[in-house]
């Protein structure tokens, strides 16, 4: 009985002996249990060496979904330009939460120097663009129109 | 409101404590998960709120303090409920027709923890007073 188990134990020993050259975190996923809502695998979250295609468009359609699920914040009456402070009716300690959320979203953090300097959507956004170096919504100023029109073609053909 | 240091630290814990509530797992009550983020989130915003216009700052050294312990007591244990106290251990039940003296005030404010600065005393009535209240009533 004894020696049947140390026979199985070695066994399974002998399977698991070519797994350790490989790196650890792919051995098998295994659920993180984060909270209730975001149960993750192992694998799915991003790493340091992971590159995500950050774009405008997708920064601030989750930026604005973030704050849209604040429940502090009236959806109806929320718009890129809308001041936090006057228009909203919120606290330096809501921006503080909200901060709190978009570094949970983006996987960042963001120090309060920073976040003390959020007035509206539309800086938290330019914040995260100067961050990521997305910059294809901001207009070159110092570009000529021809050159403009080229620009924006080989952009629009690169994408589609 | 003037930027100084104390105002950024008192942000940086109210970030903490979010934090803390975003990833906390209950480990006695497992259902009862959410229900402990909530009530973390809603204590943290209640009690910032409500002390927002100290202004001594020993007074908001204290409250950073008592913010930190909460902090580190609720990691500690697992718990983020205060436990509450009602009387320093020494002293008699509170009767209202007494005299107190100044001291006696005093000692009793130095002897409640640290971590229940923010809760208002409710001096509760004895059963008998009580029960006469409510008679009249």
């Amino acid at each position: 009985m004894l020696s049947s188990t140390i026979r199985l134990l070695m066994r399974s020993a002998s399977l698991m002996r070519p797994m350790i050259t490989v790196r650890p975190l792919s051995i098998k996923p295994t659920l993180m249990n984060l909270n209730e809502k975001r149960k993750l695998l192992i694998n799915e979250i991003p790493r340091r060496w992971s590159h995500v295609h950050y774009t405008y468009p997708m920064i601030e359609s989750r930026v604005m979904l973030l704050l849209r699920l604040f429940d502090k914040i009236d959806p109806n009456s929320l718009k890129l330009d809308s001041r936090f402070v006057q228009d909203l009716g919120l606290d330096s300690l809501d921006i503080v939460e909200i901060t709190a959320a978009v570094e949970d979203e983006f996987w960042t953090e963001i120090p309060e120097v920073d976040s003390d300097h959020f007035t509206t959507p539309r800086n938290i956004i330019q914040y995260l663009c100067d961050k990521y170096d997305v910059y294809e919504h901001i207009e070159p100023i110092s570009a000529g129109k021809e050159y403009l029109k080229e620009a924006k073609e080989a952009a629009d053909r690169a994408h589609h | 409101m003037s930027k100084n240091l104390t105002y950024f630290r008192v942000l940086q814990l109210y970030k903490r404590i979010i934090k803390l509530s975003h990833s906390w797992q209950a480990i006695d009550h497992p259902s009862k998960t959410y229900e402990e983020q909530k009530y973390i989130r809603n204590e943290a915003r209640e009690l910032f709120r409500k002390n927002k216009h100290v202004t001594d700052p020993t007074e908001i050294e204290e409250h950073i303090r008592e913010g930190e312990a909460r902090i580190e007591l609720a990691c500690h244990y697992r718990n983020p409920y205060p436990r509450l106290v009602n009387l320093p251990t020494y002293s008699l039940p509170p009767s209202h027709n007494r005299i107190r003296f100044k001291s006696e005030y005093e000692i009793e404010h130095i002897s409640r923890p640290i971590y229940l600065k923010s809760y208002e005393i409710k001096e509760e009535l004895s059963d008998s007073e009580e029960q006469s209240k409510t008679n009249q009533s």
